[in-house]
């Protein structure tokens, strides 16, 4: 698999792959991985190597969270985490700014942190079906964004 | 050495949905998606919408059916762009005159 320098593509959804093939991870000029609905119970923090994926499809899995390698993925514009057993978001998803579009309904979410607030791109947001029982005001203000610049005066 | 100001980027949210959740409220800052075009927050627990929601000026669809509202707030008459309004299964017992200015509303779904 790791040979497959140009593949840009790989549709693998509804397959039996209940550990995340690490060949993957190699697949450096990935813009586009479908591991939809494989039984896949974790996925390697190795596969932040993909930095040109820009969508990971992760739906109908049996993840219980996001996995901290998806959160490397600083090029990816949709995600999507829907039908999982996700119970909490983690503060690293804040690293995702390229996102436009999330899934995340149908899931065991108690609540939509903070963090969220920092994805200023995102135009399309599913939470529905889960637990949810507070939203974080900072999904909808306007985000601080740290514009720090220092110049010579 | 100059420190330039902090910048501001709003949300560009178009479509959010959380429905189907337990959610008692919406914070006020809903009110600052400006390109919002669709939220359905049906079959929650909603007793009160904020009425920071009327400022949602591009909402197309809402979906507030299904929760324990017993009022909506005379702001949402700012919504002029509203094109489905779904309010059926709430406890509401009347509705603000200034709903009247939601020219585009199509289907207010208060069967």
């Amino acid at each position: 698999m790791s040979q497959l320098r140009g593949l840009t593509a790989l549709y693998a959804q509804s397959n039996s792959f209940a550990r995340f093939p690490a060949a993957l991870c190699e697949l450096t000029t990935l813009r586009v991985l479908s591991l939809s609905m494989n039984g896949m119970r974790r996925v390697p923090s190795e596969v932040a190597r993909l930095a040109a994926l820009q969508h990971f499809d992760l739906s109908d899995n049996c993840l219980s969270e996001v996995p901290l390698g998806v959160c490397g993925l600083s090029a990816l514009t949709k995600l999507d985490l829907h039908s999982n057993s996700v119970a909490e978001l983690r503060p690293e998803m804040s690293q995702l700014t390229s996102l436009a579009h999330l899934s995340l309904h149908t899931n065991c979410l108690k609540a939509v942190p903070p963090a969220l607030g920092s994805l200023t791109r995102l135009t399309w947001a599913s939470f529905n079906n889960n637990q949810i029982a507070e939203v974080a005001p900072e999904l909808f203000r306007c985000a601080r964004v740290a514009g720090l610049r220092c110049s010579a005066a | 050495m100059r420190l330039s100001a902090a910048r501001r980027r709003c949300t560009k949210l178009v479509r959010l949905a959380l429905h189907i959740n337990h959610l008692t409220a919406l914070p006020d800052e809903v009110g600052a998606c400006e390109a919002l075009q669709a939220l359905s927050v049906f079959s929650n627990r909603l007793t009160a919408l904020p009425p920071a929601l009327g400022r949602c000026t591009a909402l197309r669809e809402l979906g507030l059916f299904d929760n324990a509202l017993a009022s909506v707030p005379a702001e949402l008459g700012a919504l002029t762009s509203l094109v489905e309004l779904w309010l059926f299964k709430n406890q509401l017992r009347s509705l603000p005159a200034e709903l009247s200015n939601m020219r585009s509303l199509r289907c207010s779904g208060l069967e």
